[in-house]
């Protein structure tokens, strides 16, 4: 009687071994299939935009708007209000970690805009506080020309030491 | 030769404008996929990086690194780890949060020397403090695991005393300790360094918490009771660890034979915990067991018999919640309430399930890290599948607006009215220059830019000068021609004056208009030309498009396809898994009850012994 309890409950066991291992088995397929999931999306996602960029803005009209901040000592973006030939009004406001990113030299991609050849105004205003913790605001108004090749557009904010204040910029490719 | 110098030169300025203008796109770019990196919008980042690579071979080895630095952020680390192996081969100025990346994911791995080599990798300039206090916890941690204590414990020594990470670091060493069987006064002293360096956050005190708990039970295995109740007694009463502080405080003081001060924590613990708790059903038949070792049967009796009723009570329930776990939508409740909807590693993800009977239930579950990471990867492809489904769709809505334009740029008309255009403006133009050249010559022309009136009177001159010739030529000796020619003269001078002092107001009032026409048709010029452009682009825009998106769709389906597929085995799995777990808590309530039923059965037949061998059941008899 003790043998057969002492088999059957070995059997049980070895069943439940068998389950676990199985079930772990299981989730570790699952896992691997997940990783080759991601990586299709993440080259799928690149190819998507690749063909929603093209679809969307065609090289002879495509220009696109970046907005950058050199140093930032003199003046702390809250936010940039752009609009080109008093139209297509671009705004934003930033955060903390966006102006972190921007002071540690990384580029925002403002917008993507069509924009047919000749040439266009651009009038920027750009609002925060300088070294002073005071507001303050950036003006620009200029003047760019697109022709039949993608429109690179940079606003930057450069600190000028020798006035001890900020400017904002602009540069076409 | 100076042609020849001067062409050489605009053509050399014109290569050095295009190079620099290439390379300040390239900082652009660079510049973009930093700011998503930084951001913390990774597959932003990544599709940044592509077209970055697509630059040029200068930078791949950065971006090798960039990419392998993404990949594990997107917790796809068998990739990254292939990418990092070859720059630990090859050699790379990898960024110092790229290997802090690494070192990360080696550790939870358990690769404690690679650990150790990706730390030796980084350099703490520009890194913010709280990374350099993980990656000191890092090497830490690597060298407890891998037996170096010395150093260890000259790692933990040079990080600030109160960091959080110093507190980890310092929970991993004691716990070494143990394992080592250590004791003594330098063990105490480092539990009482551990406990009183923390920070006053949430954090530091489930911490000290947890250091006190480990503390307890060490004490309490080594039979040091009062020692375990120093610490028992110093974890907080609201925090995480508090469960398993009051039953083994409990057990202490049984220990000791403190019976009725094991009572108290037990009540607590049953009263304002999850009955399903393991802490909470051990102590459910501790309370009867005290009881009965104080004497009081009837009174344990009584607590036992209660206590099989919720324990029967609880495996109704977690049976009937087994028996429809497959269809209760408890993983779709907690995918809801996150708010953070990126996937991968670094997503912010709330662990805790929405508060209902099954997550009462499953509660537990959760404390396993490979059950947390299932569901977070059950998430994902929650999030993947909803994506592709939204972008499957989208490709959809393009074929049929592609199709649309097609059809619309065969049937337009706009190009015979761009020719017809064309022309109007070309006519509009010679005239501009027939004006033009009138406008020069009227300095010449006696009689130019004349208004109507002066038109009139021109001709009226001109025919009075016929009658005048014809006069002549008939030549009657009767008539006096020279007073007609005299006359004639006379107005027409009287008449030139005039038209002579109006000429430079008439001169300036064309130029004028002139100017103003030059700028209309230079308008309609720059006009025409935009349409031409556009009428040309139009259909070339999308040439090709239509067969693009066909294909990216097809992938897509098929993607979808799989996700779904995967997603629904992931499911299966979680709820296999929870079904495991669910059977496991099933039957340790058997067990339990068929303690507190034994228990009961035993605490009546004692009775019944008892009065036997009193003879009151006799005394009932008679």
């Amino acid at each position: 009687m003790r043998l057969i309890s002492i088999l059957l409950f070995s059997l049980v066991s070895s069943w439940v071994l068998a389950q676990t291992i199985a079930d772990n088995e299981q989730a570790s397929q699952v896992s691997q299939k997940t990783i080759s999931i991601k990586q299709s999306v993440l080259e799928l996602n690149r190819n998507l935009y690749q063909l929603e960029e093209d679809l969307l803005s065609p090289a002879t009209t495509r220009a696109g708007v970046y907005f950058s901040l050199s140093y930032g000592e003199f003046f702390e973006p809250y936010s940039v209000n752009i609009t080109i030939d008093d139209k297509q009004p671009i705004q934003y406001l930033y955060t903390k970690r966006q102006v972190d990113a921007l002071r540690q030299g990384a580029v925002q991609p403002l917008k993507n805009l069509n924009l047919g050849p000749g040439v266009h105004t651009i009038k920027a205003i750009a609002k925060g506080v300088d070294n002073n913790g005071k507001n303050r605001e950036l003006v620009l108004e200029q003047s760019v020309e697109k022709h039949d090749k993608p429109l690179y557009i940079e606003l930057k904010i450069q600190d000028n030491k020798e006035i001890q204040s900020a400017e904002l910029m602009i540069s076409q490719w | 030769m100076k042609f020849l110098l001067y062409i050489l030169l605009m053509i050399s300025t014109s290569q050095v404008f295009a190079v620099d203008s290439e390379q300040e796109i390239l900082r652009l770019k660079k510049g973009e996929y930093y700011y998503h990196y930084l951001t913390g919008d990774f597959p932003s980042a990544m599709n940044q990086l592509a077209q970055w690579r697509d630059t040029g071979g200068a930078i791949a080895g950065e971006a090798d690194v960039m990419e392998a630095a993404m990949l594990l952020s997107l917790g796809l680390h068998q990739q990254a780890q292939h990418i990092f192996e070859r720059i630990q081969q090859t050699g790379s100025d990898a960024s110092s949060q790229a290997w802090f990346y690494l070192a990360q994911r080696w550790y939870e791995l358990g690769h404690y020397e690679s650990v150790l080599f990706s730390i030796g990798q980084m350099s703490i300039e520009g890194l913010k403090d709280s990374v350099i206090a993980e990656a000191q916890f890092m090497k830490a941690s690597a060298f407890i695991e891998l037996g170096e204590h010395k150093k260890a414990q000259k790692q933990i020594s040079t990080m600030a005393r109160d960091g959080i990470w110093t507190g980890y670091a310092r929970h991993n060493y004691i716990l070494a300790m143990f394992d080592g069987n250590n004791s003594g006064q330098s063990l105490a002293l480092l539990i009482e360094d551990a406990t009183y360096y923390l920070p006053q956050t949430q954090e530091g005190k489930d911490l000290k918490d947890r250091i006190n708990l480990i503390a307890g039970l060490h004490y309490l295995q080594g039979g040091k009771n009062r020692s375990a109740d120093k610490h028992l007694k110093n974890i907080s009463l609201d925090g995480p660890y508090t469960p398993a502080a009051l039953l083994q405080y409990g057990w202490g003081q049984v220990e000791q034979g403190r019976y009725d001060q094991a009572l108290q924590p037990w009540r607590d613990l049953q009263t304002r915990f999850n009955r399903f708790d393991p802490e909470v059903m051990e102590s459910m038949l501790g309370v009867p067991h005290v009881l009965e070792l104080i004497r009081a049967h009837t009174q344990a009796l009584k607590t036992y018999e209660v206590t099989e009723q919720r324990l029967t009570a609880m495996k109704s329930l977690v049976e009937s919640i087994n028996n429809g776990l497959g269809e209760d939508p408890w993983l779709e409740r907690w995918i809801s309430q996150q708010e953070d909807q990126s996937w991968g590693w670094q997503a912010n993800i709330e662990k805790t399930l929405p508060l209902d009977d099954t997550s009462a239930v499953l509660k537990n579950l959760l404390v396993e890290d490979a059950f947390v990471n299932q569901m977070t990867e059950y998430r994902d492809l929650v999030l993947l599948s909803d994506y592709l489904i939204e972008k499957e769709e989208s490709l959809r809505l393009w074929i049929t607006l592609v199709d649309k334009r097609e059809r619309e740029s065969k049937a337009d008309q706009a190009k015979p009215l761009i020719e017809k255009a064309s022309r109007e403006l070309d006519i509009a133009k010679d005239e501009f220059k027939h004006l033009e050249a009138y406008l020069q010559q009227s300095d010449g022309d006696l009689f130019a830019l004349p208004n109507k009136v002066e038109e009139s009177n021109i001709s009226l001159l001109v025919n009075s000068a016929k009658s005048i010739e014809r006069l002549i030529k008939k030549n009657k000796a009767s008539r006096n021609v020279e007073q007609y020619k005299q006359r004639w003269a006379r107005v027409k001078g009287v008449f030139l004056w005039q038209m002579n002092e109006d000429k430079p107001q008439k001169q300036w009032q064309l130029k004028k208009e002139l100017v103003a026409m030059n700028r209309l048709i230079k308008q309609a010029d720059t006009q025409l030309l935009e349409v031409r452009l556009a009428h040309q682009w139009a259909p070339s825009a999308w040439v090709g498009m239509k067969d693009r998106i066909i294909k990216m769709l097809a992938k897509t389906s098929k993607i979808k396809q799989l996700s779904l597929q995967v997603r629904n085995e992931s499911k299966q799995a979680l709820v296999a898994e929870s079904k495991v777990y669910l059977d496991d808590l099933t039957h340790r309530l058997n067990d339990y009850l068929s303690q507190s039923r034994l228990s009961i059965a035993r605490l009546y037949d004692d009775a019944l012994q008892h009065y036997v061998a009193t003879g009151a059941i006799e005394e009932l008899g008679e």
